[in-house]
């Protein structure tokens, strides 16, 4: 009895003391989990936490020291062949006036103009441009740009080298290349802010600018804020509104600066240039000098305002203004011509501008061959809204319409209406744009 | 006479015998932490603009004129503002190969280089991802290029330089311990970016960077591609979208009100409320791993 009554006491307890253990047990396992994950989670975060070390930092100073020295900045050097970059133009062009008509249509007091881009009525392809630069050694880079038309003639727009390491903030440059005169006259066709030639600019000098074969020197001062002076010589271009009797009688010089105001940019320059003008050719032989032609002088007087002011974002403002006067010898009067464009521009966002343009000859009295007298024709203007589209960088869709009211066909004045819808493509390397 | 110019003279600051243009506000902090008021240095772009796409203003020709080195980010970022700016600064001792160019990106490894360069595939650069200096890693790394540049250039201050970095590349470490372990519970999260801006930052602390609103390099977004996205986030529960400061927002914002991930905004250079280079990498941190 009494054994039965211990055992069930000690089985009892035992059994009694087996709980508690297995709870305690329990707990430990519990316990022992909870480390475990921890010990695993910290495992985890070993694992893939980085490194508290400059990882990338392989090299040491001598290294770094040695790269600095070997001059091999500026990445990566893959090939010597220079940047080339292909870009299209074309579009699709609706007038009021016939092909024939447009072509011969004149501005008066200028002369008929050369028409290259946009031409006819319907599809125009206006070029395929090929630019090539390249850093020839280290004192020069050099540039050739050409185009090639819808009809098959070549051109060379540009083609110059300039230096890369002269002192004392110059820069020389020679080639056939486009003047720096004024605003946009330096900025090829794919970088203008209209499809078409601002009507001062292609009156005075048609429509490849002014430039030519010739040599320019440019300094910029060493001062805190932006001055540049230049100075160039061309061979006189009688397409550009000069005699070609001298060999190198147009000089061309200019002056800009810049400033910033709070956001905004503002750029301004004064331009000049001078070169012999045909005041009588009864032979008719320019550029052979002769005892039957008389020379002049032509100069031109050109100011230019250009106001950026930055909306935030992709979105901007730009106001971009220039005058210029025209003074030309001729029989037996001074030709005074003038007139200036303003334009106003609104970058969107990235993909969207739109902008208007008013363009106004102000003054044009000259003397007039046929009539034998003087005239002054000086209602000459045109209205420009256009509406760009640019899905990416390197693509552009433009739509343009103008009124043109600076036009005379046939001795009549006419006003010609003008719709243009045309692209723009820019294909392999092409370097960025000035401001 | 001389006892007028004299001071006058003396007001010059004749002491800083380096002009430092710095292409990015970022770079120029770098300067300031290793040369402290040893050079003189100047800024161009701003940290609200578009890195890609700087207004080549020419006021920057007149700071690039004057300056004995030009510090860049490199990698293709400035291809479209600084090399007419060079073109027309005429100064020699800045243009590539001088020994006043220095181009940060050859002292870094970049990712994302494409193994074909084709711009079907938008603006896709050769030399792989330009924004590598959103790894706080590299910050560093770049510090010490600068230091060394400096200190060759004007080696009458080289202890100055030396002594400057040691004492930024310490506070840096301190920094880049309390970031580790800020970012630690993001790690292998996954998020949606508007450009592969922050790809470096993201990188370094495990982040998968699953879309981009762009649906190529510098193309706008398009509805299609936004959809896509809206889906995507939905699937994969992806929580978050990181969006720069100088696109428009309202494409982030409308996937996020379709998605339910969270749309963040983080600055990508130092100005404004993060006017210092810690405070620029604390808001990243701090928007990115928000738990």
């Amino acid at each position: 009895m009494l054994k039965k009554t211990v055992l069930s006491l000690v089985c009892a307890g035992a059994l009694f003391a087996s709980d508690t253990e297995l709870e305690q047990l329990k707990k430990q396992m519990v316990q022992l989990q909870q480390q475990l994950s921890e010990m695993q989670k910290h495992i985890q975060t070993l694992e893939t936490a980085p490194v508290i070390t400059v990882t990338n930092d392989t090299s040491s100073d001598e290294e770094m020291l040695q790269k600095m020295a070997t001059k091999s900045d500026g990445g990566a050097v893959t090939s010597l062949l220079p940047d080339i970059a292909l870009i299209l133009n074309g579009g699709y062009t609706s007038r009021n006036v016939s092909n024939t008509q447009y072509s011969s249509a004149v501005i008066p007091g200028f002369g008929t103009m050369e028409i290259q881009n946009n031409s006819k009525d319907g599809f125009n392809l206006n070029y395929a441009e090929v630019a090539m630069s390249s850093t020839v050694d280290p004192y020069f880079d050099a540039n050739a740009i050409f185009h090639i038309h819808g009809n098959g003639t070549v051109e060379v727009e540009e083609a110059f080298f300039a230096t890369r390491a002269l002192d004392y903030g110059l820069r020389f440059k020679a080639g056939k290349f486009k003047s720096a005169f004024g605003r946009v006259n330096e900025k090829h066709h794919h970088a203008w802010n209209f499809e078409d030639q601002e009507l001062i600019n292609n009156a005075l000098f048609g429509p490849d600018g002014l430039g030519g074969e010739g040599a320019q020197l440019q300094w910029v001062a060493p001062i805190p804020f932006y001055l540049m002076a230049g100075f160039e010589l061309f061979n006189g271009n009688p397409n550009q509104g000069f005699s070609a009797k001298e060999s190198a009688s147009t000089a061309v010089s200019y002056v800009k600066t810049s400033t910033d105001i709070g956001n905004a940019t503002v750029l301004a320059g004064l331009s000049y240039a001078q070169g012999k003008s045909v005041v009588q050719d009864m032979n008719g032989t320019d550029p052979i000098a002769d005892s039957f032609t008389n020379y002049g002088q032509t100069r031109i007087y050109g100011a230019d305002l250009t106001v950026e002011y930055p909306l935030g974002g992709y979105s901007s403002l730009i106001w971009q203004n220039e005058w210029m006067q025209r003074n030309k010898d001729d029989i037996s009067m001074t030709d005074k011509q003038s007139g200036y464009y303003s334009e106003l521009m609104v970058k969107i966002d990235e993909n969207w501008a739109t902008g208007i343009r008013y363009d106004d000859i102000t003054k044009n009295s000259y003397y007039d061959e046929n009539l034998g007298m003087a005239v002054n024709v000086d209602k000459l203007h045109r209205a420009s809204i256009k509406l760009e589209y640019k899905p990416f960088e390197f693509s552009r869709f433009r739509l343009q319409y103008n009124q043109d009211q600076s036009k005379y066909i046939d001795n009549q004045e006419k006003i010609i209406h003008e719709v243009m819808l045309n692209y723009t493509l820019e294909l392999g390397a092409h370097g960025a744009h000035a401001f | 006479m001389k006892k007028l110019l004299l001071p006058l003279l003396c007001s010059l600051p004749l002491f800083a015998s380096v002009h430092v243009t710095a292409a990015y506000p970022y770079i120029g902090e770098l300067v300031k932490a290793v040369a402290h008021d040893k050079v003189e240095v100047s800024i161009l772009a701003s940290a609200s603009s578009d890195p890609h796409f700087v207004t080549p203003r020419p006021s920057y020709i007149g700071e690039l004129r004057d300056c004995d080195l030009l510090i860049l980010n490199g990698g293709g970022l400035e291809i479209g503002w600084i090399p007419p700016l060079l073109n027309q600064a005429h100064n020699p001792k800045i243009i590539q190969g001088a020994a006043g160019y220095l181009d940060l990106s050859t002292y870094v490894k970049m990712i994302d280089k494409p193994t074909s360069l084709s711009r079907a595939q938008g603006d896709v650069h050769a030399e792989g991802n330009p924004h590598y200096s959103m790894d706080p890693y590299n910050i560093a790394i770049l510090a010490k290029v600068i230091m060394l540049k400096l200190s060759s250039m004007d080696p009458a201050n080289k202890n100055a330089y030396h002594a400057n970095y040691d004492e930024f590349a310490k506070h840096w470490n301190v920094k880049l311990v309390q970031w580790d372990k800020a970012m630690t519970p993001c790690r292998n999260a996954q998020v949606i970016q508007y450009h592969e801006l922050f790809s470096y930052f993201l990188n370094r602390y495990g982040i998968h960077t699953a879309g981009t609103i762009e649906p190529l390099p510098g193309i706008s977004p398009s509805s299609k591609h936004t959809i896509e996205i809206i889906n995507q986030i939905r699937m994969d529960k992806i929580s978050t979208i990181i969006q720069d400061d100088y696109h428009e927002p309202k494409t982030a914002q409308f996937i996020a009100s379709k998605s339910g991930a969270r749309a963040v905004v983080l600055a990508h250079d130092v100005g404004g409320e993060n006017n210092t280079l810690d405070k620029l990498f604390d808001s990243m941190v701090g928007q990115t791993c928000k738990l």
